[in-house]
């Protein structure tokens, strides 16, 4: 893939962030040197409630915690984590 | 990271063999098992303002992850502290009232590091590890736990 193409992502919504979006999962195509951060503003302009849930939201990227500086790779696997609730 | 033979870290989708750990848990040299601490986390009853009493609770992980941060939350502990043998269980599913959904043991030489590492290990689970649980509740209604409500134990 050049490029050009843009940089495509898997986006798991997991929980609560099920309901938030609407689905469970979705691809997203976003511009090269893009970060979580603007793949965030993305999925929020389809999702309000995410968007007034996103202080409490972390990232993963390929299941690792991930700050929203982090510059997104092609086939990264994104995850959209609200508050844990396991124990 | 490296998995110590003593230790059993797992996500389950069925009821926690109990005893299983318990053998795991015996399986440590016993100069480090003077202690043993063990902690279950079960599904408390309650009463929902609208909904009525709590049937049980359903819990999903993003597993791959979870599993890879509870084996390295057993990890750190082995480093923090003097231990013979960790077991992490948490379940997956549904888990009725009164039934277990986690289960930590810790072994270790003296009670004071496996009370500790003990009460680490949940506290950092709850913090971290990525599991939810749905409420469900005996007029069919089911609601997402909210972890950031007045903190409950």
């Amino acid at each position: 893939m050049t490029a050009s193409t843009g940089v495509r992502v898997l986006v798991l919504f997991l929980g609560p962030a099920r309901d938030w979006a609407g689905r469970d999962r979705t691809i997203c195509t976003v511009p090269p040197g893009s970060t979580i951060a603007s793949l965030e503003r993305q999925l929020s302009a389809d999702a309000p409630a995410l968007s007034r849930a996103a202080r409490s939201i972390r990232f993963a990227v390929n299941q690792e915690f991930a700050e929203r500086t982090c510059v997104l790779q092609d086939g990264d696997e994104v995850a959209v984590i609200p508050p844990v609730s396991g124990g | 990271m490296s998995i110590r033979t003593a230790d059993w870290v797992a996500l389950v989708d069925r009821p926690i063999d109990q005893a299983a750990v318990r053998r795991r848990l015996d399986a440590a040299p016993a100069d480090a098992r003077g202690g043993v601490c063990i902690f279950e986390g079960c599904t408390r009853s309650e009463r929902h303002p609208e909904h009525g009493s709590l049937l049980r609770l359903d819990y999903e992980a993003y597993d791959d992850m979870a599993l890879r941060q509870m084996n390295a939350l057993a990890d750190e502990a082995h480093q923090r502290w003097p231990l013979g043998a960790i077991a992490l269980i948490h379940r997956t599913g549904s888990v009725a009232v009164g039934e277990p959904s986690v289960l930590i043991g810790v072994a270790s030489a003296h009670r004071a590091e496996a009370f500790a590492a003990c009460r680490w290990l949940i506290d950092t689970l709850k913090r971290d590890v990525t599991i939810w649980k749905r409420e469900v509740w005996s007029d069919g209604a089911s609601t997402w736990s909210d972890p950031t409500a007045a903190p409950k134990g």
